[in-house]
């Protein structure tokens, strides 16, 4: 770490006497030697509620809890933009999927191939200034509007306000992520409707969209979640930036102010809280994948 | 003998396939697109010093703050006055360097440990592909942010994050290709004929991948391009130097609410140009040798 | 003419009519004609055996009888079903034909079921799909169309892959009695199985072929069972049908060389042993010989098979065979035992 860390909290300058600098140390652990730290820091991180130790820009809070204040926020948005996300794509890829050349299909390729490469972050900014600053239909930050405090998604009484103030950031999370998987589902439904028990299913005098999303999707959807589980690292990334631009309360803001404050504890505890954070949502994943699939034995 | 007549069979016929798959590529419209606009940004990067028609770091500025594009400033300027057509050419620069600059290194660390992992299998293998899939599992921008504090703002820190964050998914491609080209006939009669594993990997494998890792390395750039805007955003480049990125930092700040939107819309436009004409190339790449894929 | 080639004419029992059909594909190098101007006719409770080498046009004669081509297929002709034509149905009345009037066994049916749907939620989808009959209803009816191919009701709701092979073949056929048909359209469906599922399956057609008067086109490439199973049969080269009459008399006495030839080319388990003839070269892909398409690799081919196609003519034996030598007054000496 570069430097003493708690210079970063309380100026030199300013606290004049040795004695309260070394009190400083002292309550952040920062005068043990390096490797009895160490053992401290693991032995922490492994108590409940895991002690990440305390945070420099939010003195005296822990780490954890306020990593807990902003996380549900982040949940929610990443939670419910997955969710739409996979519908969209979905249902665009079902769509092109069936009919493969067709102009409709070459421009949505075209369109997803454009998204893809744009940087989420500026998309955001983009739908910001645009519908937030000029047209003044959605406000400008926040998860809430002023005056109503509430800690986590759960406590807001006012769901069309949060709704309100979600909606903006969620459009940019699903613009911007939708095309990996309406492209990837495209290819998968062109190879089902191929599939031997497609032309069985018309034999049958089934309805062409009877076809399409009872036989052929159905098929088509188990990688799908496969995907869902490993793109969560890259939706959490996006959500983290789209956080900082529209000044959303959750874990990407928060990580914005630590690095912008040098909080060190702080930015540790959040690496660590969202590392593992979608490594289970990954496990989650496959689970439901195994037990979607009646192929696979669990 | 018939694994030596085999052999330059193999090679004749590859060099064939060579030839015709990089007209291929040349004649795609796709690629051609994509050529197109990279040829346009290396011109503007790299005369840059005659092209632009101010320096970004003039001081005084050239011009006032937030006006509006004009003929003296085509894209108008920034919060300081500055030129931002100046700054986006001269931070093309940058943005550019970097994502090349990460790509190469990123796919050259991934590929070294992607073949060694699928050829010499085994302990090799598992003690590699489990530093792989550790760096793999965490997600990206967050493992990128927690390094890059630690080291410091610098160009340099966001060469060394990306690359870091990025070879993992190019080691794991290339391992699966090695495994299974290493099955082939021509790879055990080498061995059998006394080739020594440099001279396989170097002079049999690495031909066959070359069209796996040529696309890949490719798609790289932009991802790398992207990566860099991003982490120069949130501020963890060197904010100091001009780059798409970090113009995007500033704007970010003070663009809106001074109404000055082409601040905004001109670095992010370039950026997905420039990521655009990598993937364009890409995606011919892979059409030519994986016809399959091919759409219309 | 619609080709027949049986002595008897029971018209008012005819079930289906394909008259002049021609199927050609559209690709990048131009149309690839499949079937040519193919006719013929199949008589209820009948079994019709459609024989060909691979690529003859067997398939896609009888996928067209159901309008289940590629969309690149370009079919002409008329296809008539109940006095209406298939091929000018509209959507609806399609879906309605399609398995209440005739239905499908496919080609491999190892495939031909969904992997991640319960067998008997499939074939109940197919009695739902035509019939408004309630979820339990259907299944009851499933249950027992199961038990009827010898399968435990209680594997309906078993997913495709706990099935062995054989067991799918048969849920397949199954599947495709569910709404009494009046004719089952068979694509090669013994290919894929041992002999001794083969013959469970013969057996199985057969008893439905008696007791409830279902017709079948059975396509198979295996002359052999064709020879058990079929009532008449047609034989088809390159697109086109070069005989088609009663079994005993097109399998025990062929008019045409081909048919000959492949008769000759199935080995007999009992009897003197015999030196197996094979068909010198291929049959032709894409482009076809000038005309009659078999003649270059003809045992009796002279200079009029060279230049004009013959057409489907009465031979002595009462079949119908595309042969100029069928015409010809010596033909005694011609056609050989």
């Amino acid at each position: 770490m570069p430097g003493n860390a708690v210079y970063y909290f309380a100026n030199p300058r300013i606290i004049a006497t040795p004695g309260a600098l070394a009190a400083l140390m002292r309550r952040f652990g920062l005068d043990k030697p390096l490797w009895v730290q160490f053992q401290l820091y693991w032995a922490n991180l492994f108590s409940w509620p895991p002690n990440f130790g305390v945070s420099y820009l939010y003195y005296p809070s822990s780490v954890f809890s306020v990593i807990m204040e902003y996380l549900p926020w982040t949940i929610f948005l990443v939670g419910v933009s997955t969710v739409l996300t996979a519908i969209v794509g979905i249902l665009i890829g079902v769509w092109t999927g069936s009919r493969p050349g067709s102009k409709l299909d070459t421009a949505s390729v075209s369109i997803s191939m454009i998204l893809w490469t744009m940087p989420f972050f500026w998309l955001g900014i983009i739908l910001l200034w645009v519908f937030a600053i000029t047209l003044q239909w959605f406000p400008v930050s926040g998860a809430t509007s002023a005056g109503i405090t509430a800690s986590n998604p759960l406590e807001v009484k006012d769901v069309g306000d949060m709704l309100w103030h979600a909606f903006l950031p969620m459009v940019t999370l699903v613009t911007a992520a939708y095309a990996g998987y309406s492209l990837i589902m495209r290819n998968t439904m062109v190879n089902e409707l191929s599939q031997d028990y497609i032309l069985l299913a018309r034999a049958k005098g089934l309805r062409e969209n009877a076809i399409l999303f009872g036989h052929a999707a159905r098929n088509a959807m188990l990688p799908m979640i496969t995907l869902i589980g490993l793109n969560l690292g890259y939706v959490v990334s996006g959500a983290l930036l789209v956080e900082i631009v529209f000044s959303y309360p959750g874990v990407g803001l928060l990580t914005y102010r630590a690095v912008l404050a040098h909080d060190y504890p702080l930015l540790q505890g959040l690496f660590f809280i969202i590392s593992l954070t979608v490594i289970i949502a990954n496990y989650l994943a496959d689970i439901t994948y195994a037990f979607l699939d009646p192929r696979i034995k669990y | 003998m018939e694994n030596v007549t085999e052999q330059a069979e193999e090679k004749r016929r590859f060099s064939l396939r060579r030839a015709s798959a990089i007209s291929g590529i040349l004649h795609s419209r796709r690629a051609q697109m994509g050529f197109g606009i990279i040829i346009v940004f290396a011109v503007l990067a790299v005369g840059a010093p005659i092209i632009a028609p101010y320096s970004p770091y003039m001081f005084p500025a050239p011009g006032r703050p937030y006006s509006s594009p004009s003929t003296k400033f085509l894209l108008g300027t920034d919060n300081l006055g500055e030129d931002i057509l100046s700054e986006i050419i001269y931070g093309g620069r940058v943005s550019i360097t970097v994502g090349l600059i990460v790509a190469f290194l990123s796919t050259g660390l991934g590929t070294l440990i992607g073949i060694l992992a699928g050829y010499y299998m085994k302990t090799i293998d598992e003690v590699l592909m489990r530093a792989t899939d550790m760096v793999l599992i965490l997600p990206a921008l967050p493992l990128m942010i927690i390094l890059a504090a630690y080291l410091g703002p610098s160009v340099r820190t966001v060469i060394l994050v990306l690359t870091v964050t990025s070879w993992p998914s190019v080691a794991r491609v290339v391992r699966s290709q090695t495994l299974s080209l290493r099955e082939r006939p021509f790879v055990d009669s080498a061995r059998v004929a006394g080739a020594s594993d440099s001279r396989i990997i170097a002079k049999i494998l690495f031909p066959n991948l070359a069209s796996i890792i040529a696309a890949n390395a490719v798609l790289m750039v932009t991802t790398a391009v992207v990566g860099e805007a991003a982490l120069d955003f949130i501020g963890l480049g060197d904010i100091t130097v001009v780059s798409w990125g970090t113009m995007l930092y500033w704007a970010q700040s003070y663009a809106l609410f001074n109404g000055a939107w082409w601040w905004v819309v001109a670095p992010g436009v370039c950026i997905v140009l420039v990521g655009l004409a990598f993937v364009l190339i890409s995606v011919s790449i892979e059409n030519i040798f994986n016809p399959r894929l091919r759409s219309a | 003419m619609i080709a027949n080639g049986s002595t008897r004419d029971p018209n008012g029992d005819q079930v289906l009519a394909v008259r002049n059909l021609t199927v050609s594909y559209k690709t990048e190098s131009g149309y690839a004609k499949a079937v040519d101007d193919v006719s013929f006719t199949v008589n209820k409770g009948e079994i019709l055996g459609l024989a060909g080498e691979s690529a003859c046009g067997k398939s896609t004669t009888a996928l067209s009888i159901m309008r289940l081509l590629a969309s690149n297929a370009v079919v002409k002709g008329q296809i008539l079903f109940e006095n209406k034509d298939v091929l000018r149905m509209s959507e609806d009345e399609l879906r309605n034909f399609r398995w209440k009037g005739v239905s499908l066994i496919p080609q491999g049916s190892m495939n031909s079921l969904d992997p991640v749907i319960q067998v008997g939620k499939q074939i109940v989808e197919a009695i739902r799909a035509h019939e408004s009959v309630s979820r339990t209803e259907a299944w009851k009816v499933t249950e027992k169309l199961l038990s009827s191919v010898s399968i435990h009701p209680t594997r309906a709701k078993d997913y495709p892959h706990e099935f062995s092979g054989g067991m799918k073949q048969r849920a397949v056929t199954a599947m495709a009695l569910a709404l009494n048909p009046k004719l089952v359209i068979a694509d090669e469906p013994t290919t894929a199985l041992d002999v001794v599922v083969q013959k469970q399956l013969l057996l199985v057609l057969r008893e439905l072929q008696k007791s409830s008067r279902i017709s079948f086109i059975f396509v198979s490439h295996d002359l052999s069972v064709i020879g058990e199973i079929a009532d008449r049969v047609a034989v088809m080269y390159a697109g086109k049908i070069v005989e088609i009459g009663r079994k005993e008399t097109v399998l025990k006495n062929p008019s045409h060389p081909y048919t000959q030839a492949l008769v000759n080319s199935v080995p007999k388990v009992f009897g003197n042993r015999q030196l197996l003839e094979s068909i010198p070269g291929s049959p032709p892909t894409g482009i076809w010989p000038t005309g009659c398409r078999f003649h270059p690799r003809c045992k009796f081919a002279f200079d009029l098979c060279r230049q004009k196609e013959p057409e489907l003519q009465h031979a002595a034996t009462g079949s119908l065979a595309a042969c100029h030598l069928v015409s010809k007054t010596d033909k005694e000496e011609m056609i050989l035992k």
